[in-house]
């Protein structure tokens, strides 16, 4: 059942990082072909434009969720993969284990950098 | 007459460069893997990199100057190129999971036609985008650098 729920959720999470993460790579990325095309300037690691974002609850709410779903996906694939050449139910707890607790670091590291980071946190 | 013990069908880590029995798809397969675990370490330290900003403007500006150069940039676009890669494939393989474009069940009659058969048009139409974006991503990136 456990295998079942973990499935089901990196589906939804692959699917969640998708619309995300396709939204991020195109305003991180595809900057200069938007901003010819909307008519936009400056570029978007730029401080200022970096606080105007961090100063938005939609941006910082996106990135929590993106951090969060990108993170479940990642380690679940390299948990399968580790699991098909070191499968044994020892190994099979100690990868799941450290999964988690790499998992969870980083999540709970990136989520603190996204909320308290914004204009006046400086 | 070799006994099946354990793990001994999975196919290895080298014959993973040999793509299987399933020709092209095999050859997804395996760079979905590549793409995902490079697209992982680059996500744990994006983390921590980005958390420079929390250092203020300075530390933050000092290390945006470092990723300027051209090496760096070129493995930016090779992660937006895993990631559009890694999307579409993706894609594949969830409508796929869902049943869909995989075709109808049908008699086995000769000349017989696989499963795999069925969905290439699907890959072909999603690795054409992939292509296409990969490309727009490259000239984004010979067009406006930054």
């Amino acid at each position: 059942m456990r295998e079942t729920i973990y499935w089901l959720l990196n589906i939804v999470c692959a699917v969640v990082i998708l619309v995300l993460l396709g939204l991020h790579m195109g305003i991180m990325h595809l900057d200069g072909v938007l901003a010819a095309l909307l008519n936009t300037s400056g570029h978007p690691l730029a401080w200022e434009n970096m606080l105007e974002r961090a100063g938005s609850g939609f941006f910082k709410s996106t990135y929590v969720l993106l951090l969060a779903t990108a993170l479940f996906h990642g380690f679940y694939g390299l948990r399968t993969m580790l699991l098909e050449y070191w499968s044994s139910p020892r190994a099979e707890h100690i990868v799941t284990v450290m999964c988690w607790a790499a998992g969870l670091t980083l999540f709970f590291t990136g989520a603190y950098v996204t909320i308290s980071f914004g204009p006046g946190a400086v | 007459m070799k006994q099946i013990t354990g793990n001994s069908n999975r196919i290895g880590i080298w014959r993973w460069l040999m793509g299987g029995r399933h020709g092209f798809e095999g050859y997804l397969y395996v760079l979905h893997r590549i793409s995902g675990v490079a697209l992982l370490l680059f996500l744990s330290m994006h983390v921590f990199f980005t958390g420079s900003r929390l250092l203020g403007q300075e530390t933050w500006e000092r290390l945006m100057s470092m990723t300027r150069g051209p090496v760096f940039v070129f493995l930016e676009y090779l992660v937006y190129c895993a990631f559009i890669f890694h999307a579409f494939n993706g894609v594949r393989l969830i409508l796929i999971e869902l049943g869909i474009a995989v075709g109808r069940p049908d008699h086995p009659v000769f000349p017989y036609r696989g499963s795999i058969h069925k969905q290439r048009p699907l890959m072909i139409v999603l690795m054409i985008v992939t292509g296409i974006l990969i490309a727009l991503g490259g000239f984004d990136l010979l067009r406006f650098p930054h």
